[in-house]
Order: C-alpha cells, then structure tokens, then sequence
C-alpha cells in the first residue's frame, strides 16, 4: 500500500508539485476500488456515506501518526476533487447501462444518492452548476467542493483555503444560495 | 465588478443569518439606496433552502423525537430509530424520512387527509402509523418501532419449518384482511416490509405510506395511477398503471409466498432491462414453486401449495383469490389437510386470454372508494364508473361539495374535512374547465365556484386553510372566467358585479404580495361600481364590497409606505361603511368591516404615525363596531375574535402610553379569546399565528417588566404553538414572520 504521507509532505512542506501529481492517481483509484468493494469493518453498506469512503480510502493511504490535522485537510482536499470525479463517472456509467434497479448497489451507489439527495439534482446537473460557479468565483466554487465532496468542516476548509473561517463560512452560505437559485 | 461581488455575498451571508423580520432592516442599512445591489440580494435570499447540499446532515431531532441512530435507507429516504422523550413517556419509533425532491407539500397533504383512516388500522401485525411532519424541508413519518428480523432472514436464521412459514404468512394474510376490511390497501407488500419480532410474531410495515407517495393525485379519484416502489414486486395491473383492488395486494402476498416457500422469485431478480422484468410479470407464468424449492420442500408443495400460490399470482386480478382472508382460507385448509379451491390447469390458457383481453385497454369498470372521514366524523363513500359522466361532475362540483363545505364550515374542528373537500371539488373543477370553451352559463358558474374554492383554501380575513398562494389561483381563474363573461355580455349587470366582487377576493389575496396589481383590481372594483351606479342604485352590499375596496387600497398604500394615501382610503371605508350601518342599522357585515377599518385606521397612527392618543380614538371606534357585531350574531364564533384583535391593538396603545398593567390585561385578554378558538379548532392557521405574535409581545412585556420566568412561560407556549403548526401551511408568509417576530422577542 502506497504510503501517502511522504508525498502530502513534499507537496505541503517542501513546495514539490510533482508530489501532488504523484497523489492524485493514487486517491483516485483507492476511492474507487473502496467505493466498488467495500472492504472495510463489518457494518450494513447502506448507510454509508460519501465522506465515509474518503474517510476510509485516507485510513488506507496514509501512516496516520505521521500527519497533523492540516495534511489531513490537504488530504482530504484533494480527495475531495477525487470524489467528485469519481462519482461523475461512475453516475455516467451507471445511466450507460440502465441498471440501477436490478442489479446489486455498490457503496458508490449510495454515496451519490446521499450527494443526489442532499442536492435535490442529478451529479450532472450538480457538476456543470458548479462549473459556472467556478467561473464567477473559483474560491467559493473550491468550498462547496471541500464541503460537499470531502466532508471538510468550515475551519478545515478555511485551512487548505489559506483563509480565515468567517470568509469560508460566508462564501459557503453565498454558495448555496446561488447555487440554489441557477438549480431551480 | 470584483468588489461589487464581494459586496453582495457579504450581505447575502449575513442576511442569511438574520431572523425574516430583521433582514428588511439590515439591507436598508446595508445596501444604502442601491437598489440594483438590493434586488440582486433579495433574489438570492429566495433560494434560502434548509438542508440543500447539507449530505451529511442527520437530524438531531424532530418534532418531540429524539434521533438515536439511522437503521436504513432505501429508495424513498432514511429510517431512523428515535425516542419520544417529552417527560411524559419513552417510546421507541422508527422514522421515515423521505428523501428530497419528492413533492412534499401533496404528501403531507395526503397524510393529514389519510391519518384519521390510517389511525383506524388496530392489528398487532400492523405497525402503526403514528404521527407525522416535516424536517427542512422534507416530510417525515413515525411509525411503531419494530426490533426483528426481515421475514426471509428470520425464515432462513430460526432454519423454520414449511409450516411455520405457513403460519408467519397466515398472520400476515389477517393483517392485510383488517386493513382491506377498512377500505385500505397496502400497496407494497413484499418481504422487505416485514419484520419478524422476538416472539416470532411478524409485522407488516409501511401501511398506507405507499398511497401518501404516490406521485399522481389521480391514484386517489380512480385508484389508478400507482408505479411500482419496487419493480420485481410490482402486479401485472401495476406495471400496466390500471386499478388497484385488494387483490392486488393478494396478489403480492402471493409472491411472499412464493419466496419463503421456493427459497427464491419467480421473475429473475438479474433482469437488467426494465421492459423485460415488466413483460415477464404481464406475460410470463412463473414456474411451479416445487420446481424451485430445496428437495425436502419441493415434495410438501408439489400440488396443493403449489395451486394455491400460482392461484394468487394469476395474471388476472379477477382469477385470484379476491381477498386476503380467502387466500388465508386455502392455507389453513391445506394444514388441516381439507381439500383446497385451488385447482391445477388452465393456468397458462387463462393468462393468454387476459393478455389478449387487456392489451393496450384500460380495465373497464373501477371501484373506486373514496372516504371523506374527518374530525368531524363524517364519511361518505361513494361508487364511481369509469365513464362517470360530466353532469355529474357539475353537480358534483357545483353544488354537492360545497354544500357540505359551507355544512361543516363553522363547526369547530372542521378544517381538516374541509380541506379534502376543497381538494376534491378543486379536481372536478379543472376538470370541467378544460371542456368549457362555449358555454357561458357554465363559465359563469364554474368562476363561482372557483371564488368559493379560494375563499375555503386561504381568505386572509377568515377562517381558513392558510393556502393564499393557492387561493390566488383559484381567485385568478375565477376573475378570467367572468371577464371572458363580461365580454359576451358587455352591458350585463350582474356579470359587472361578479366580476367586481371576485376582484375584491382576489386583491385581497395579493396584497401582500403583488401589491400594484392589487392596488390596480381594488381600483377595478370601484370603477365598475361607479359604472353601475350610473344605470340603478347600489345595495347595501355593493356599498360594503365598495368600502372593501378601499379597505384594500388602504392596505397597499401601507405597504408602499403611502402613509397619507393609506389613511385617505381608510377614512373613505369608514364613510362608506357608516352610511350603510345609518340605512341598515342590523347589518352585521358593515359592522365587521368598520370594525376592521377602525382598526387599521389604529395601526397607521400607533405604529407608522407613532401617535398613540389618535390610536386609541379609533380603537374605541373599533371596538363598539366589534361590540355590536357580537351582539348581532351571538352564535358566530368568530365574532369574538375581531374583539381579540381589536385588544390587542389596543394593548398595544397602553403599552406606548406607558400604562403597562393595563396593556397586559387587554393582551392577556386576546389570547384567552384566541386560545379558546384554538382549542375548538386547532388547524384555524389564522388564529394560530396571531396567537404566536401575541405570545411573542407578552414574553418581551413581561421581560422588559423583569418576570423573567413568566416571560421564559410566554415564550415557550409561543414556540409549542409554531412547532404544532401543519407543516403544509408553516411556509405561508403570515406564519412565517410570526415566527420570526417570535424568535427575534425571545433572544
């Protein structure tokens, strides 16, 4: 198992990009092959939730005690994004083969209908809403996406933001709003 | 433009924050007269959605409900397990909450109108609906609290026997016969909805929620229109969207037979087109449960068991076992080893035949019962055919519906009966309207009865349903109506004062909202008045709906903060409305509405002119009128609550004056007159919000008096009140700045 910690330090402390390169596919398939076969601890895969799987694929990734809880945000910032493309893919998958019904759900199943749910629209609709959102404001476009997809609290996310939490916390209300308003 | 986006989220994050009735103030201040800024902002405000992109918000709480863990969630929401803990009693119940994006003003509408029926379901294989609401912005429903196991894991853990499966089924059959017994079908039967308890004893969840979910309304005139909540289970008739009958859910518990006696379904569950698993359940005869079963099970259902379960999955409704208690019936005499009504053969011959029969038709006859069973007790069933012909319907809708409306109207307690009348004359109303076109006679009497429909869903100044966006609508048509009638007729009398009249209704219904076109219809009224003037002199009531009229002014005036031209409308009612009274002393209509007038008159003084002394002369007026009114009709319970109104202005008055006892007195005055009107009534939504404003202005007099714990009492009763609000009439706008001025009083 690929040991993450080494590259989120590199990129956080040293400044090296090509760390965060190096990660990004490394989230990106651990989200995956979690989100497609659970393995985690025994528990009803129905109540899982979206942030339980980057939770999980962050278990997996990291040596834990070598983190604090500002390369935690980092991490789970850039599982955030991971998240959110995973899901778009795997929903566009899914509607390929027209067989959400009949056959059995997977975990990721689950995770979207909780993201589906809370957004009142498809993944789809959600995802190009917050493009646009991203060309207005890509700072307020970054926090509902560390909100939504990572499960990033408001002080969290003010970390990975570099800003303070009252200026998080105002662009996440604005945020909903105006997304609110261009889903209607 | 970077710093004007800046701007304007900081204002939007922060109004967000604000209480409704703080926010008007804030953005005065803050957007400093620019009015482009302002409008963007308030635009943005509207969206404010609780919950919206919230994924991991669980409810800590609902209602008296306290959440303690999730136990599922399926296609519909999440179940919770709970605890009711008001002090009184602890009782564990599961909680549906349904998911976002469902309709949830028509399901909690269902709900309130169904619960009376479903309360009636008694069984101790039924899990019982207990109560139901909202949670930002989603219903809920509370249930029994069930600890077990799934039927099928039960069956498959406790390893039973082919007759203790026989015997979980048998009490499940007397479950669903009680509830058909009550004119309730189940709707989704299926092993999932069942759980077995510790004492081996199954419970059948869910009852009657299929039918609250239930996207088409038409599921409740035809008792059509169900989809499937779940494909595999779904019955030949539902798949093909026709009628539902009891032997619809005969038909599911046949396929739980079928299940937990051949270990598996008879359509495969793998099927990954949707078509395909729907014309297995319409076309295909599933195979004999013997074929499938385990060896030792497959000797024991070949023959018998084998007949009696494909005889409840009979393509045909008409060919199973029509009731519950019938298929119950076979099972038993099949353990009793007596011969069974379920014969082999045919099986295939007969579903060819109805496949033939029904393909691309509709079934020819329903049976359609519909109850209209309230608080008030009464119920009316009633038989309708397919081809139900449309002077019925104008009967029906015309006269018959709102002769039990208005029947029921005044007794106390009857709002709920009322509202699924409303809803049903609504139905056959629209219905009729389509097929209108040329027909003035019909126009005119459709567009009354569309002004009674709106009066019943929301008049501001009755009793009422608290729907006024709704009302407007039905206000809207009915104006359309009688303008489409006016224009036939252009020198028509009557079709004048129709039109006039529902124009006063509907500028009532807009005033606080659209206000320039309710100004524009008040000034219609009396334009059209003047105009009949000319040609016969007005009656007492033209002369009350023109004062109405100007009442209606009066009020939009206000709103745009025309002070003078507010006062000059009002003073014109007054005028008006007194030389009526000099001409019929005995009208108790003129009096209500001087009192009214008075009143508001009052309110301009006290509350925009800050002069209280002024107040008080028109309150005195106010409350002679209000005397008076009381006087003439002593059986009209809501005459006493004009005099609560007028009260609590005048508490208002004391209080600016600075003689807070006796402000005290008059408000607690008001509030045991309303108190007592909630009690007969507790879905009158309009008394309901005053009555939240009243406890908001006691709790902040009696703190600014330093009663602290008398203040915290008033507080609170205020807050139960707006938590026992129906969740279908809490977004009305009245109710939601009552509960905002509450909020803000209580901080």
């Amino acid at each position: 198992m690929a040991d993450v910690s080494a590259l989120l330090t590199r990129w956080q402390e040293q400044g090296d990009k090509s760390a965060l390169d190096e990660m990004l596919p490394l989230v990106y398939d651990e989200l995956r092959r979690l989100a497609r076969f659970h393995l985690g601890r025994e528990r009803p895969e129905h109540t899982l939730q979206p942030t339980e799987l980057v939770h999980e694929a962050y278990m997996r990734l990291t040596a834990q005690h070598k983190m604090d809880w500002k390369n935690r945000a980092h991490f789970f910032a850039v599982a955030a994004c991971m998240m959110r493309r995973v899901l778009l893919h795997h929903a566009r998958d899914r509607s390929s083969v027209k067989r959400q019904a009949y056959s059995r759900r997977v975990p990721l199943d689950f995770a979207l209908e909780r993201i589906e749910e809370a957004a009142d629209v498809d993944i789809e609709a959600l995802d190009a809403a917050m493009e646009r959102l991203a060309a207005l404001d890509p700072r307020m476009a970054k926090t509902v996406e560390l909100r939504v997809f990572g499960g990033l609290t408001i002080e969290e996310s003010a970390e990975v933001l570099a800003l303070s939490a009252a200026t998080v916390k105002r662009d996440w209300v604005a945020a909903r709003l105006w997304l609110r308003k261009e889903l209607a | 433009m970077t710093s004007r986006w800046e701007r304007l989220k900081e204002i939007v994050a922060e109004a967000a924050g604000l209480p409704l009735a703080a926010r008007a103030d804030y953005l005065d201040h803050a957007c400093a007269g620019d009015t482009g800024l302002r409008q963007e902002v308030e635009t943005l405000l509207k969206y404010d959605s609780p919950g919206f992109l919230e994924v991991d918000a669980a409810p800590s709480r609902l209602g008296p409900y306290r959440i303690l863990r999730e136990i599922g969630r399926g296609g519909m929401g999440a179940v919770y397990e709970a605890e009711r803990d008001d002090g009184e009693f602890h009782q564990r119940v599961a909680i549906k909450v349904i998911k976002r994006g469902m309709d949830t003003d028509a399901i909690l509408r269902r709900f309130f109108t169904e619960r009376q029926i479903l309360a009636r379901l008694r069984h101790p294989n039924i899990t019982r609906l207990l109560d139901g609401g909202t949670f930002a912005g989603r219903p809920y429903f509370v249930m029994e609290f069930v600890e077990g196991l799934p039927i099928a894991a039960y069956c498959w853990k406790t390893n039973a026997t082919l007759d203790a499966r026989i015997h979980l089924i048998l009490a499940v059959c007397d479950a669903v016969e009680h509830a058909h017994r009550n004119l309730i079908l189940h709707r989704d039967i299926k092993a999932g909805n069942i759980l077995v308890d510790s004492d081996g004893s199954p419970k059948l969840l869910d009852f009657g929620i299929a039918k609250l979910l239930d996207e088409d309304g038409a599921a409740e005139l035809t008792g059509t229109g169900m989809r499937p909540l779940t494909p595999q289970s779904a019955s030949p008739e539902q798949v093909r969207g026709e009628v539902l009958t009891t032997a619809s859910d005969v038909y599911s518990l046949g396929l739980l037979l079928y299940e937990l006696m051949a270990g598996k379904p008879p359509y495969r569950a793998g099927e990954s087109d949707p078509a395909a698993v729907a014309r297995a359940i319409c076309e295909q005869t599933p195979p004999r449960p013997s074929s499938l079963a385990a060896p030792a099970d497959a000797r024991r259902l070949r023959g018998d068991l084998d007949n009696i379960i494909l005889k409840a999955l009979e393509k045909d409704p008409a060919e199973r076992y029509p009731r519950a208690a019938d298929l119950a019936g076979d099972l038993r005499r099949y353990l009793e080893g007596l011969p069974v009504q379920a014969r082999a053969g045919g099986a295939v011959y007969r579903a060819r035949k109805f496949i033939a029969r029904h393909r691309g038709a509709v079934a020819a006859a329903t049976l359609f019962v519909g109850a209209l069973a309230a608080s008030t007790g009464y119920a009316l069933y009633q038989e309708r055919r397919a081809d139900r012909r449309f002077d019925d319907l104008r009967q029906l809708a015309g006269s018959f519906l709102f002769e039990i409306h208005d029947a029921i109207a005044p007794l106390p307690g009857s709002t709920a009966a009322r509202e699924l009348v409303v809803k049903r004359a609504l139905q056959y109303l629209d219905s009729m309207a389509r097929e209108a076109s040329g027909d003035i006679g019909l126009k005119r009497e459709l567009a009354e009865s569309y002004v009674r429909i709106g009066d019943a869903q929301g008049l501001f100044t009755d009793a009422n349903l608290g729907k006024s966006a709704e009302a407007r609508a039905s206000y809207m048509r009915a104006t359309a109506l009688y303008r489409e009638v006016l224009r036939a007729n252009p020198a028509d009398i009557r079709s004048k004062r129709d039109l006039a009249l529902a124009l006063i209704h509907l500028s009532t219904s807009t005033y606080a909202g659209d206000r320039a076109s309710a100004l524009a219809n008040n000034h219609e009224t009396i334009a059209l008045f003047a105009d009949i003037a000319r040609s016969q002199p007005l009656t007492q009531a033209d002369g009350i709906a023109v004062a109405q009229a100007y009442f209606g002014i009066g009020e939009s005036q206000m709103m745009m903060n025309h002070i003078p031209e507010s006062l000059e409308a009002r003073k014109k009612c007054v005028e008006i409305l007194r030389g009526v009274i000099a001409q019929s002393p005995g009208s108790s209509e003129a009096q209500r509405s001087l009192a009214r007038a008075e009143a508001r008159i009052a309110y301009v003084y006290l509350n925009r002119l800050h002069d209280p002394d002024h107040a008080l002369e028109h309150l005195l007026n106010a409350r002679q009128a209000g005397e008076r009114l009381v006087a003439l009709e002593p059986g009209n319970g809501a005459a006493p609550l004009e005099i609560a109104l007028i009260d609590a202005y005048l508490s208002a008055v004391k209080l600016a004056q600075g003689d807070a006892a006796e402000a005290e007195r008059l408000l607690r005055s008001a509030i045991s007159t309303r108190a007592e009107a909630l009690r007969a009534d507790p879905r009158n939504f309009r008394v309901r919000t005053f009555l939240i404003s009243d406890y908001a202005r006691l709790g902040k007099l009696l703190r600014d008096r330093k009663r602290d714990s008398e203040a915290h009492d008033a507080f609170q009763r205020g807050f139960s009140l707006a938590a026992e609000m129906d969740p279908a009439t809490a977004r009305n706008p009245d109710a939601v700045s009552s509960i905002a001025t509450l909020r803000a009083a209580a901080r």
